[in-house]
């Protein structure tokens, strides 16, 4: 069954790429939609086997390469926990996308290119071995590049594309140079071969860490390789939904957590992950505070959210942070579908100073989006609280300044949902400067005809947000007397995970009033009667600091791009005209020279190449009567 | 009547070459040109007939009347452009056929 998991999205995926102009659109649905439930099924199946037969791993392998890789699949603990979000997620996106992408001439490409990630995401967490994680990552490294790009004849989704692609680049070279090390010294590419091995060389555990942490660095966006999230948001709502919340850029933690034992062996790669993750979650809460993107807002969450997983993975915390991406991927996914709500309310448009009082045109939306924010928020009992809790309780017990870092991101993270909510939801609808001059009748007119505008939300994209948003609401208690760590604790069997039910009333309530004040002060700042709600709405209005990023981007353009743009100017200019062509021109005009010389020689004249003849006879023959 | 020595043969070989060789550089007529090209075939002939006598076998000989055959071509070939030269311009000069110059 587990190579059948893997194999159905793939064969789906090409079927309806080869269908995707003759099929109707409603065939393309059933078939991209069917196939991933099947796979939900089949996992949910695997799920139960495993537990009743005691967290017994399910494995199988083909020798695909003799003895250098018993190539296989496994599926113990850590594998199924993951691919119950996958695929179950990744269906109920696949359902919202019917509804989302329908009018969309290219709907087939897209189901198709959805499929083929649930394949890669497949591939990548249930290999039992690093060649095929590596396979896996590489493979949903194209998924997203083909879905960011997915509106190809948009410049701005081609360049946000490749900026993706290049960024992912960088984290396979750590992670092949990593795997690479990992062979060379351990002999094997298998995970339990090679994690049985790993205390025998401290400074290289250091060094494979290391390099395996830039390969989660760059795939999970987390700094300083995170540009490329805000510009992902290019592609289809879904595909930031699925891939660019849910599950790819969480591929980092999935590694991690598979690799603990080499995060185990070194204390200082550990170290590193938890501080990348924790000014991560610091700086995508902070940043997100100043975007008017609401699809930027929501990737900066999601680098401030993988942020926390990453230091709850650093501090040793590691089902705690699998417990963070379970319940992140439910409510940032529907975050993630409910803004691609909003969105189709203004025509696409994704400026939240344009939106404004949506609560009483779109009830629906109002509600989810509220449940969702809420657990991202972590307040009790929202999903996000508990397993927040956990991550900032690994934190207090591992490293104090870590702890006060995860509080002030909870803090960020209150204070920036509330602001979009507000800004989103509440207050006056937004009136085109156009319009506001006109008398009142006009004005009645202008709204009457916004309210034609919102098209009723089809019951394809409802359902998936009613779901995800129910799941943000129970997902976090009903797992709540760690139950997640029992499941978890097959997978990390050198570690000893909190199996009874407990909570810390200190980092809860710190978490809790932190949030409480954050959510307090976005109120005060930017409620329907907030102070600085109307400055925060002026259309021009310069970007300050948080607006650009911190100016990683146009740092990386000085360092980087311009750079590598003046050197190609300068091949361009000079190498590739003067050097290269230097030669190949030098070359012809060399045997112009020499052709024009010897054309002086063949002057026609009959006697002359006599002479010439006898001359060189009589010159042999003095030769040989004078030296011979 | 003594028998002339090999190497005055040789030196009436090279003496009828060079006169050949000469008239082909200053003579201007293509019918000359083609006796003195006919000339040095000659010296190379009675080279070759010099030195089968001097090793005793017939080698040199059959060279010789291969060398003769072969000239009868040429000048059956050589005569006939000769003749299509004076149709074609009205004097013949071998310095007037440099169209091939360049």
């Amino acid at each position: 069954m587990l190579p059948v998991i893997v194999v159905l999205p793939l064969l789906s995926a090409a079927v309806v790429a080869y269908f995707r102009n003759t099929w109707s659109k409603n065939l393309v649905s059933w078939v991209a939609c069917s196939s991933v439930f099947a796979t939900a099924v089949m996992v949910l199946t695997l799920l139960v086997q495993f537990i009743s037969s005691g967290h017994q791993p399910i494995r199988w392998s083909y020798p695909l390469w003799g003895d250098l890789l018993n190539f296989g699949f496994v599926a113990d603990s850590l594998s199924l926990w993951w691919m119950v979000v996958v695929t179950g997620a990744g269906f109920l996106i696949h359902i919202y996308s019917i509804g989302y992408m329908y009018e969309d001439e290219s709907y087939g490409r897209f189901m198709a290119k959805l499929n083929y990630f649930i394949f890669a995401m497949s591939l990548l967490v249930l290999s039992d071995n690093f060649i095929g994680l590596l396979m896996g990552w590489a493979n949903v490294g194209l998924a997203s590049y083909m879905l960011i790009g997915f509106y190809f004849t948009k410049p701005s989704a081609q360049n946000a594309a490749i900026k993706a692609f290049v960024m992912n680049v960088l984290g396979e070279i750590g992670l092949f140079a990593g795997i690479a090390f990992i062979y060379k010294t351990y002999g094997s590419f298998k995970y339990h071969v090679v994690f049985a091995k790993v205390a025998e060389d401290p400074q290289m555990v250091t060094l494979i860490g290391l390099l395996l942490l830039l390969a989660a660095v760059a795939k999970s966006a987390q700094m300083p390789l995170h540009t490329w999230l805000p510009y992902a948001m290019e592609g289809p709502t879904p595909v930031s939904a699925l891939i660019h919340a849910a599950t790819m850029v969480t591929a980092g933690v999935y590694l991690v957590s598979r690799a603990y034992p080499i995060y185990e062996a070194s204390s200082a790669a550990a170290l590193t992950v938890a501080w990348v993750g924790g000014l991560g979650a610091l700086f995508g809460s902070v940043v997100a505070a100043g975007q008017f993107d609401i699809k930027r807002v929501l990737a900066f969450s999601t680098l401030s959210q993988v942020g926390y997983m990453f230091m709850g993975n650093g501090l040793g915390a590691y089902a705690a942070a699998d417990f963070h991406f379970f319940t992140h991927a439910f409510f940032k996914a529907a975050l993630f579908l409910c803004a691609g709500i909003v969105v189709h309310h203004y025509h696409g448009d994704q400026d939240i100073r344009k939106m404004g009082g949506l609560m009483q045109k779109d009830r629906f939306a109002f509600w989810t989006f509220l449940v969702a924010m809420l657990a991202l928020i972590g307040l009790p009992p929202f999903a996000g609280f508990f397993s927040k809790d956990e991550i900032l309780l690994a934190a207090l017990e591992g490293n104090i300044a870590l702890f006060i870092v995860g509080l002030l991101a909870a803090g960020a993270t209150a204070f920036y949902n509330v602001r979009l909510f507000s800004l989103v939801f509440l207050g006056d609808p937004y009136v085109p400067p156009a319009k506001q001059v006109s008398s009142k009748r006009q004005k009645q007119a202008a709204e009457a005809e916004s309210h034609e505008e919102h098209h009723a939300t089809p019951l394809t994209m409802k359902v998936p947000v009613a779901i995800l948003a129910a799941l943000s609401l129970v997902g976090g208690w009903i797992f709540f007397p760690n139950w997640q760590n029992s499941f978890l604790q097959s997978s990390f069997p050198t570690l000893h995970l909190h199996l009874t039910a407990h909570i810390n009333y200190l980092v809860a309530g710190l978490a809790t009033l932190v949030a409480l004040v954050g959510m307090g002060i976005s109120w005060y700042l930017y409620g329907p009667k907030g102070v600085r709600r109307q400055a925060e709405l002026d259309l021009n209005a310069a970007g300050g600091v948080l607006y650009n990023m911190f100016y990683f981007d146009a740092l990386y353009d000085r360092l980087f791009v311009q750079p590598a743009v003046a050197f190609a100017r300068f091949c361009a200019n000079l190498v590739d005209p003067q050097i290269i062509d230097g030669i190949v021109n030098g070359l012809g005009r060399l045997a112009a020279a020499l052709g024009s010389f010897l054309r002086v020689l063949q002057n026609g004249y009959i006697r002359r190449y006599a002479l010439t003849l006898f001359a060189g006879l009589v010159l042999m023959l003095a030769y040989y009567i004078l030296y011979v | 009547m003594p028998l002339a020595s090999l190497n005055e043969y040789i030196a009436l070989a090279a003496i009828l070459f060079s006169l050949g060789g000469i008239g082909v550089l200053i003579r201007r007529s293509p019918l000359t040109v083609l006796m003195a090209v006919e000339l040095m075939w000659n010296a190379a002939n009675l080279l070759f007939v010099s030195f089968a006598r001097m090793h005793g076998n017939m080698d040199g000989n059959v060279m010789a009347f291969l060398v003769i055959t072969v000239a009868a071509a040429e000048v059956a070939i050589g005569l006939a452009l000769i003749v299509l030269l004076f149709r074609k311009k009205d004097h013949a000069d071998v310095d007037d056929l440099h169209e091939l110059k360049n």
